[in-house]
């Protein structure tokens, strides 16, 4: 049988050293490099195509995430993310169902995750997983970029085999898909994993606006407002979507529009 | 508008007490008495002292009687006395007159006598109206300070939860949890590998731990141990770290015990490490340094990280530097400096002056 082939990515030589001395006693595993930076993690994943990859995250230069958006899904190996403390990364693990190692962790904790690592290696499902992984990359990188109060100037999201940024200024309007939340921008549709009223509350409030229970709008993209019957209002984008404005939220956009004149 | 309707609710209940209470007085005294007379009159003079009120309230809110201008305000109360008392009794006359021949107790003769009448009645009749006037100053004055109070309380109230929550933050700030789990996870692999070296980071870390725990409760502590506690936290970030950390400590032995705050330098070194050594590929160095200039003691901990602009409009110092000079603002008021600099030669540093008056 094929050995397991292993790469070893930490900026600390002892948070490496550590991971090496656990696999060392394993038969099936071969340690084939060890990177100290997400740069060089890139390069070698995409060489020497592992199956497996010990990924910690916070690293000088290029974090862990950062290096996996690099990646096409396609080329995405099985990951073992590595930890010490970040709430965002553990929440992005947690949401997508990926395994990872908080540190310092012992060798149960260890030799659990590298046997279900072997089980998902064997298993040979690896596209459903290879579209977790830039998910949560995504999801980490975005609430990663979020200044204090938690507004974000760009997204991450994941399209087809990779991740890509959208600024916030290329988003016309957002509409309510089910758990999801489709970001519209020009002729670009992306889904994103965020609720109505946690987006909202990453967008700059100058700038963005919700109008409906399933809708939030880009101001400078209104191109003009009707009435429709029952005193409600219909919005026309400049690109001319027509969006419903509901009742509720309708009086938060006149009064903005009549504090703009 | 509501606050007009409680205003005029509040003038008529006043001036209906007063006329039931002279009701019940002439009914008391077995006279036959009609409600119309004692309403018009009570209520014509509460009315006119309803539409005083907002000048008198007015008066009393420019003249507090603090100390050094409770003079000048009683002198500006009285001269207004002069002029509000009359004004009302005049006012308050008047409408009486018109009211009771509106309502057919008195009739036309006995109106224009009455309005005639008024003006040879204003000099006795004002010292009824001055009482009144009093009363009233008082009320506004003692609503005026209760006001002032509940405020003053909810400030207070307010500043110590603030108070709180900085010596709360102080506490998170002091050793980050990133740093802890980073130093465990070191150990956790030096124990199989190096056991003396993870014997020694445990003794460091633990030496930190208790340090960072004495100093909870102290007020100040000596140059010495904080430099000592700097020398910790380093060499601990150096074993993560290797040869990626070089350590520099300098200061006088004179200077050992001066007193100073405690965990002063701790956020200014794990700064350096954050951003002067953390992110970069290429061997760097943090440097901490104390020397005494005119009396005051300076404090520099520089890195030799490619550092920030300080004028730049994109240069916040983060949470720890905020921290700390929240905390400097505290203990000294004015009579320190925080400043963050880019030498010459590269990196980043934050220099802090205090006073060292303390430590005589």
């Amino acid at each position: 049988m094929d050995r397991i082939r292993v790469i070893i990515v930490d900026d600390e030589p002892l948070g490496r050293s550590r991971i090496r001395t656990l696999l060392e006693k394993e038969v099936d595993v071969e340690i084939i490099a060890e990177c100290p930076n997400g740069r060089l993690a890139v390069k070698h994943i995409r060489t020497d195509r592992p199956d497996l990859v010990f990924l910690d995250i916070q690293m000088p230069g290029m974090d862990g995430f950062e290096a996996l958006a690099q990646l096409e899904s396609h080329e995405i190996p099985l990951i073992i993310f590595a930890t010490a403390y970040d709430e965002y990364a553990i929440r992005a693990f947690d949401v997508n169902a990926l395994d990872y190692l908080l540190k310092p962790f012992d060798r149960d904790r260890f030799y659990d995750a590298l046997t279900r690592a072997r089980q998902k290696i064997r298993s040979n499902r690896l596209a459903e997983y290879q579209e977790r992984v830039h998910d949560g990359v995504a999801e980490a990188l975005t609430s990663k970029e979020a200044d204090r109060s938690g507004i974000v100037r760009r997204f991450f999201v994941r399209t087809i085999g990779r991740v890509e940024i959208v600024d916030i200024e290329e988003i016309d309007w957002i509409g309510a898909a089910g758990n999801y939340a489709e970001l519209h921008a020009g002729e670009n549709r992306h889904l994103i994993r965020e609720t109505m009223s946690a987006l909202e509350n990453r967008l700059p409030h100058e700038r963005f606006i919700r109008v409906h229970r399933s809708t939030i709008v880009n101001l400078d993209r209104i191109g003009r407002f009707d009435a429709v019957p029952g005193g409600r209002l219909q919005l026309t984008l400049r690109d001319g979507t027509n969006l419903m404005v509901s009742r509720g939220y309708g009086k938060a956009l006149r009064q903005l529009i009549r504090g703009k004149r | 508008m509501k606050k007009l309707v409680s205003l005029f609710v509040f003038w008529s209940a006043l001036g209906l007490f007063f006329a039931v209470q002279s009701v019940i007085t002439y009914t008391s005294q077995g006279r036959e008495v009609l409600w119309t007379a004692p309403l018009v009159y009570q209520l014509g003079y509460w009315y006119t002292w309803g539409l005083m009120a907002p000048i008198i309230t007015w008066i009393v809110r420019r003249n507090p009687l603090d100390d050094g201008r409770r003079g000048r305000s009683v002198t500006r109360l009285v001269a207004a006395a002069f002029i509000i008392a009359p004004v009302q009794f005049v006012l308050a006359s008047v409408i009486r007159t018109f009211g009771l021949y509106a309502t057919s107790v008195i009739d036309a003769d006995r109106m224009s006598a009455s309005l005639d009448a008024i003006a040879g009645q204003v000099l006795t009749a004002s010292f009824d109206s001055a009482l009144t006037y009093w009363m009233i100053v008082g009320v506004v004055y003692a609503f005026h300070y209760y006001r002032k109070l509940q405020t003053r309380e909810l400030n207070t109230s307010r500043l110590e939860a603030s108070l709180s929550a900085a010596r709360l933050q102080n506490l998170r700030a002091q050793l980050r949890p990133h740093f802890l789990f980073n130093t465990l996870n070191s150990i956790s692999a030096l124990v199989t590998k190096d056991p003396v070296a993870a014997e020694k980071m445990l003794a460091q870390l633990s030496e930190l731990l208790r340090m960072s725990q004495d100093g909870d409760g102290k007020r100040t502590v000596s140059l010495r141990s904080e430099m000592k506690f700097a020398r910790h936290y380093l060499e601990i970030e150096q074993t993560r770290f290797e040869d990626r950390l070089r350590i520099s400590i300098q200061y006088d032995p004179p200077l050992a015990e001066i007193q100073i705050p405690p965990i002063i330098l701790q956020p200014l070194v794990e700064n350096a490490v954050a951003h002067g050594i953390a992110p970069f590929e290429v061997p760097g160095t943090v440097d901490v340094q104390a020397r005494l200039i005119d009396d005051q003691l300076e404090l520099i901990v520089r890195d030799s990280g490619p550092g920030f602009d300080p004028s730049s409009s994109g240069f916040r110092p983060g949470i720890g530097l905020s921290n700390t000079r929240r905390r400097l603002e505290q203990l000294f008021g004015d009579r320190f400096s925080m400043e963050f600099a880019r030498p010459d030669e590269g990196g980043f540093e934050v220099r802090i002056t205090l006073p060292t008056e303390e430590a005589a």
